[in-house]
């Protein structure tokens, strides 16, 4: 059987390692960066290679960044007794994208899975509770994922932060229903769930 | 007695299916069907496709199969995918078409069959058109109730098999229950994989509680679903298991789980968590979460006897028979609509006293659907809307108005290899 030049398939086999690409869409690309030109090529082996030098964890909130802190943790304006904690980065842009925060940070780097094998010191919780225990803040704002894995991680996190002296208010975001959607569209796990969290109206 | 039953659900809405269009699932190739409201008869000798109609009905109602855990079996051999979808309709005339598109066994051919560009994973679901992510989105827009000669396995089988008949039951009540479900085993499996690190001395015991919380919130509103469920499923399974016997026989479910009997939400909570607790050494030594409801039973007893031990062949037919009709009509009660009702091969099992009391006992459906090998005289006399003819590869469809005089034939194009 013909196989194909060794540095084109060592760059399939590496594409087919990203995420929504199998074996055919691994070829198409491999095959249409052969057949551009080397300065375009190059622009883009540079692009990849600069993305690992260059942009590391923020030393306070593990955000990316490209210095030793991110663009939040270094804006004075930020509100630092409050203390948002995501799973991941891309939660936190999803965040500030809302434009409705005010705090600052926090990045797990992840969720809690024993069958993954994630334990606690796999995450930057220790880390958490270090910044907890040093500013003293007000609240602590729990965002991980509403799945199993993301309440359970909350729910540890909620019992550690009570062990500390002076413990800050811990809250969890809510679940509900998308704005602007009408209550018989909403589907039905989501309209319980939101049922279950319902919260009391003040006026 | 039973049409007292019935009342409870005769003056809510009804829910029929108007269009049944199968492509390569199962034996058919391509086949679209019209189906009236009433009585709908499928008489054909084996293998002729029968129950691959009613499969597909199911399929709709609950995204499963229930023959197979494996879906690529429901698709026509040797083909890269199939398709089923339905249009339900209410008694008010509002629609919804679901459709079911699974991935096959068969290998895609240069450009012939290639499967459509939105089947990406094993199962695409869609209401009306929508692409539906979860299950959940699906199941209990068109209930239906399935029952064949392995219903049988109801009674007699293991404790699992009727833990997954409450969850498909339960599920088209309650949507929320498929989530509550699936956040359990999930939350079970991390739990379990926890208490085997913890053995192994590679995890503190004391990370174990959050994952405990998540157990136990998902488990007490499982059970507390349950108990509700068995509980009214008894009362109408003992009226129709006692008409089924002619009175002689006293057919009672409980259920059996650990937090039986406690109706407060929180105390569930509190009671299930509590026994987590006391089997917390045991737990570790197994590496396996000890109580739950994935430990669940429901107990079937007729005159006071387990059945699955201790009933005869015949006592477990009649009740796994009352069991599924009691289904049927008690998702009707909650729901406000009887489900479809999908009875394959059932009647063969029957003397012809109890064959024709369930016939008479089919009118209180809005739509049934039921098959046979053989044309017996109590199908034939039977109050039906449309009659099948399944052989060699064609549907031949007789339909006639709910007068029984005016009746006419129509062939349906299509094949079944």
């Amino acid at each position: 059987m013909l196989k194909y030049a060794l540095p084109l398939q060592k760059l399939i086999g590496e594409l087919e390692k990203l995420p929504g690409i199998g074996p055919k869409s691994a070829q198409r690309l491999a095959f249409f960066l052969l057949s551009r030109s080397d300065d375009e090529v190059g622009e883009l082996g540079l692009a990849v290679l600069a993305l690992k030098a260059e942009i590391g964890l923020c030393s306070r909130c593990h955000n990316y960044t490209t210095g030793d802190l991110c663009p939040i943790c270094e804006d004075p304006g930020r509100d630092i007794s409050v203390i948002c904690v995501v799973e991941q980065a891309s939660d936190l842009m999803a965040l500030e994208r809302s434009g409705e925060y005010e705090g600052v940070y926090h990045v797990l780097g992840g969720a809690l899975s024993p069958v993954a094998d994630i334990k606690p010191s796999d995450l930057y919780i220790a880390e958490l509770l270090e910044r907890i225990r040093e500013m003293r803040l007000r609240e602590v704002i729990i965002a991980t994922s509403p799945t199993v894995e993301g309440d359970a991680t909350g729910e540890y996190l909620r019992q550690l932060i009570a062990q500390l002296p002076e413990p800050p208010q811990v809250t969890r975001i809510a679940l509900g229903l998308p704005v602007g959607g009408d209550l018989d569209y909403a589907d039905q796990v989501t309209l319980a769930r939101s049922l279950r969290g319902r919260t009391k109206m003040e006026g | 007695m039973l049409l007292s039953l019935f009342a409870l659900v005769c003056e809510e809405d009804e829910l029929t299916i108007s269009e049944l269009a199968l492509q390569n699932f199962r034996c058919y190739e391509h086949v679209v069907l019209e189906l009236p409201r009433g009585l709908n008869i499928f008489v054909g000798p084996n293998a002729s496709g029968k129950t691959s109609l009613l499969e597909a009905v199911l399929v709709l109602a609950t995204t499963k199969s229930p023959r197979t855990l494996h879906d690529y079996e429901l698709v026509r051999w040797d083909n890269v995918w199939g398709r089923v979808s339905g249009q339900f309709r209410s008694g008010e005339g509002q629609a919804v078409r679901i459709a079911v598109t699974l991935k096959g066994s068969g290998e895609p051919v240069d450009g012939a069959a290639a499967a459509p560009s939105y089947l990406t994973g094993a199962k695409h679901l869609e209401v009306d058109g929508q692409t539906c992510d979860a299950a959940a989105q699906v199941v209990g827009r068109a209930p239906a109730v399935f029952f064949s000669p392995d219903g049988l396995q109801l009674v007699k089988g293991a404790p699992s098999r009727r833990r997954r008949f409450l969850n498909t039951a339960i599920a088209q009540i309650t949507p929320r229950h498929l989530d509550d479900l699936r956040r359990y085993r999930r939350a079970l499996a991390q739990r379990n994989a926890l208490l085997k690190q913890v053995a192994r001395g590679e995890a503190d015991g004391a990370t174990l509680a959050p994952w405990t919380s998540q157990l136990v919130e998902a488990g007490a509103r499982i059970s507390a679903d349950r108990e509700r469920f068995v509980g009214q499923l008894s009362t109408v399974a003992a009226d129709l298991d006692g008409t089924l016997t002619g009175g002689r026989e006293c057919l009672e479910m409980r259920y059996q789980g650990v937090v039986a009997g406690v109706s407060d939400e929180q105390e569930r909570e509190a009671v299930l968590r509590e026994q987590l607790d006391k089997q917390w050494s045991r737990e570790v030594q197994l590496g396996a979460t000890q109580v739950g409801p994935h430990r669940d039973e429901v107990a079937v007893s007729v005159n006071g006897r387990p059945l699955r031990q201790f009933g005869s062949q015949g006592q477990q037919r009649t009740a796994a028979l009352a069991i599924k009709l009691a289904e049927a009509q008690v998702i009707g009660q909650r729901r406000g609509e009887l489900p479809v009702l999908l009875l394959d091969d059932c009647l063969s099992e029957l003397d012809p006293k109890r064959a024709s009391w369930l016939l008479e006992l089919l009118a209180g459906f809005d739509q049934v659907f039921v098959t046979s090998a053989v044309a017996t005289e109590a199908l034939q006399q039977s109050n039906w809307t449309a009659w099948y003819n399944l052989a060699e590869g064609a549907i031949d469809q007789e339909r006639r108005g709910a007068a029984g005089n005016e009746s006419q034939t129509k062939r349906e194009d299509q094949r079944c290899q």
